[in-house]
């Protein structure tokens, strides 16, 4: 776990290494975030940003023939995905209080305006396709099977009260920390390690979300 | 401020749980039934622009003493009966959809559903405190005036479903978070089986606190007797009952007790501000339990500034005292306003909400 001035230090850390960097698809993730600390209080910044996403249909393969007739569905084949509306979301990285780590939150839009409910979050590419698996999904959350709490579900944005959904953190520190165990040496500097930390974060993240 | 009701019947606080033999002492049974009993007035009125054709004007407004541990979208039937069945015309309304009402304050700010009612209330009491009109002088309580609103609610709105079910999954989240808070995992409330977890939700929809505390007594940390110290009770306060003393037998186990916990959850709310939260040790050190004074030092101490030290000891004034300094706000829980030297950590056992949250809101004196 973190504390917050470490999160803080980490989250500057991040900001500043890849602000001049050339863009590259294996960093997608850590570029382009912005450090926003509340105007009057002290100690509750977060990193912010925009991206797009596609809505995700997935239609199964259909034969034609040559007639133009649709003989059958190749069950065989791949579905295949066709994305259709762009969807612009804003994407946050705060700090919780409780689990002293990161936690990710969002919201995500139609291009009219209008929040996408729960199911066309779910199969927006945002997520990855493996999301619904061992899941039970209501209008307001979606719960891993024999999970305490439910991996994706709505709160209030920690430093500007506006509600969002956001990805539980409980499970993370344990993943995150097992993952550095295999990276880290000892000798590196404190920075050095609270930007591993976030990165390693980060990882852990994009198993579930396309961070890019 | 608000109202407590009259001290009941007391039940025996061995015989209302189980054989685990973790009998509550008086003096914490004693303020979490206050804190349960403790009610607020609402006032709630559909907004004139969206009455239907032919409503009964002059029912317009419902009145509710809701409870402080409760939260809006269950008195929802309640109202919804009130205005569909004596307000609306049946024509006129046939076509509204409940799950598209929302609520706004009288300032016009967006009604957090998923806080308890209480919380609410105390909100609005504090962010009231920053005009310059307002008195605290008052005891009877002011209603909290909400505006109905019957259809397109805002963006943010849809974002967040109000429905019961929504609300006892973010009312259990709670729980577990202040589980996680005070002892670093959720293994007491995860532990507790299904039905007795469904029962604290159950506990809360019926009102009813022996139902609630038979298993929140199982996961709520107790303050032992030998070093509890409650507050002086304010002597404006109506109801409020002097601290009895303790009379329990055996003491609850200390392993479980307030003051061992990690860090105790807790809240601080200050006006149209953001919400903090932060850690919470229940002792500075080992023998100086932590006091709402040093919680508020350490978070806002523009506004809770350090006392300054006493002045040496001279012939003139051979048994000085610290001299006074003035309090630009002040801190409420559970809608009183707290002496600075209450205990963070019997914050925790004694005046909790039913989330298991102590929240704590700053007030500003004129």
């Amino acid at each position: 776990m973190l504390t917050r001035p470490q999160f803080d230090q980490a989250c500057k850390l991040l900001v500043q290494e890849y602000e001049s960097s050339r863009p590259s698809f294996a960093t997608n993730a850590l570029r382009g975030w912005l450090w926003t600390e509340h105007p009057s209080v002290s100690s509750l910044g977060y990193l912010s940003r925009n991206s797009n996403y596609l809505s995700r249909h997935l239609e199964p393969f259909i034969h034609i023939d040559s007639n133009d007739n649709y003989t059958e569905i190749d069950e065989a084949a791949a579905p295949i995905c066709i994305d259709t509306e762009a969807l612009t979301s804003q994407q946050y990285v705060v700090y919780s209080a409780t689990f002293q780590v990161p936690c990710f939150y969002f919201t995500m839009y139609h291009s009219n305006g209008a929040p996408l409910s729960i199911n066309e979050l779910l199969s927006s590419t945002l997520f990855r396709p493996d999301i619904l698996q061992d899941a039970d999904t209501t209008t307001f959350a979606l719960t891993r099977r024999n999970t305490a709490f439910p991996l994706l579900s709505q709160g209030d944005h920690p430093t500007t009260g506006k509600p969002c959904w956001f990805l539980h953190p409980c499970e993370t520190t344990i993943v995150v920390e097992e993952l550095l165990k295999e990276v880290e040496k000892v000798a590196d500097s404190e920075d050095a390690k609270l930007l591993s930390w976030l990165k390693m974060w980060f990882v852990v993240l994009g198993s579930i979300i396309d961070v890019a | 401020m608000s109202t407590y009701g009259t001290t009941r019947h007391h039940h025996s606080p061995a015989a209302n749980f189980s054989n685990r033999d973790r009998a509550t002492d008086y003096h914490t049974t004693l303020f979490r039934r206050l804190t349960w009993d403790g009610t607020v007035p609402l006032e709630i009125r559909v907004d004139p622009k969206e009455l239907p054709a032919n409503s009964d004007r002059n029912l317009e407004c419902y009145f509710v003493q809701a409870p402080r541990v409760s939260y809006l979208p269950l008195l929802m039937p309640e109202i919804r009966r009130f205005f569909m069945d004596l307000v609306f015309d049946e024509t006129a309304a046939k076509d509204l959809k409940d799950e598209e009402w929302w609520f706004e304050t009288a300032e016009g700010t967006l009604v957090k559903w998923h806080w308890p009612i209480g919380l609410i209330y105390d909100n609005h009491t504090i962010s009231a405190s920053l005009k310059p009109t307002s008195s605290r002088s008052s005891t009877n309580a002011i209603p909290l005036r909400l505006i109905l609103h019957l259809a397109s609610p805002p963006n943010e709105k849809l974002l967040l479903s109000p429905s019961p079910e929504a609300c006892k999954q973010a009312f259990m989240g709670q729980l577990k978070e202040a589980d996680f808070i005070r002892w670093g995992s959720t293994k007491r409330m995860t532990g507790l089986r299904q039905q007795d977890q469904d029962g604290l939700w159950e506990g809360i929809k019926e009102h009813n606190f022996d139902d609630y505390w038979r298993v929140a007594s199982k996961v709520t940390p107790t303050t032992a007797p030998t070093r509890a110290q409650s507050p002086v009770p304010p002597s404006s306060s109506a109801s409020m009952v002097n601290r009895p003393p303790s009379a329990d037998p055996g003491g609850p186990s200390e392993r479980d007790g307030a003051y061992n916990v990690r860090s105790i959850p807790v809240r601080l709310y200050v006006p149209d501000g953001p919400v903090i939260q932060g850690l919470v040790p229940p002792m500075i050190d080992d023998n100086t339990p932590r006091t709402l004074s040093h919680y508020l030092l350490d978070h806002i101490p523009l506004l809770f500034p350090a006392s300054p030290p006493v002045p040496p000891p001279s012939r003139a004034n051979p048994h000085p005292r610290p001299p006074p300094v003035p309090r630009p706000a002040y801190a409420l829980v559970q809608g009183i306003v707290m002496p600075l030297e209450t205990e963070m950590a019997w914050l925790g056992g004694c005046l909790a909400g039913a989330d298991g949250w102590v929240n704590v809101c700053i007030g500003i004196n004129h």
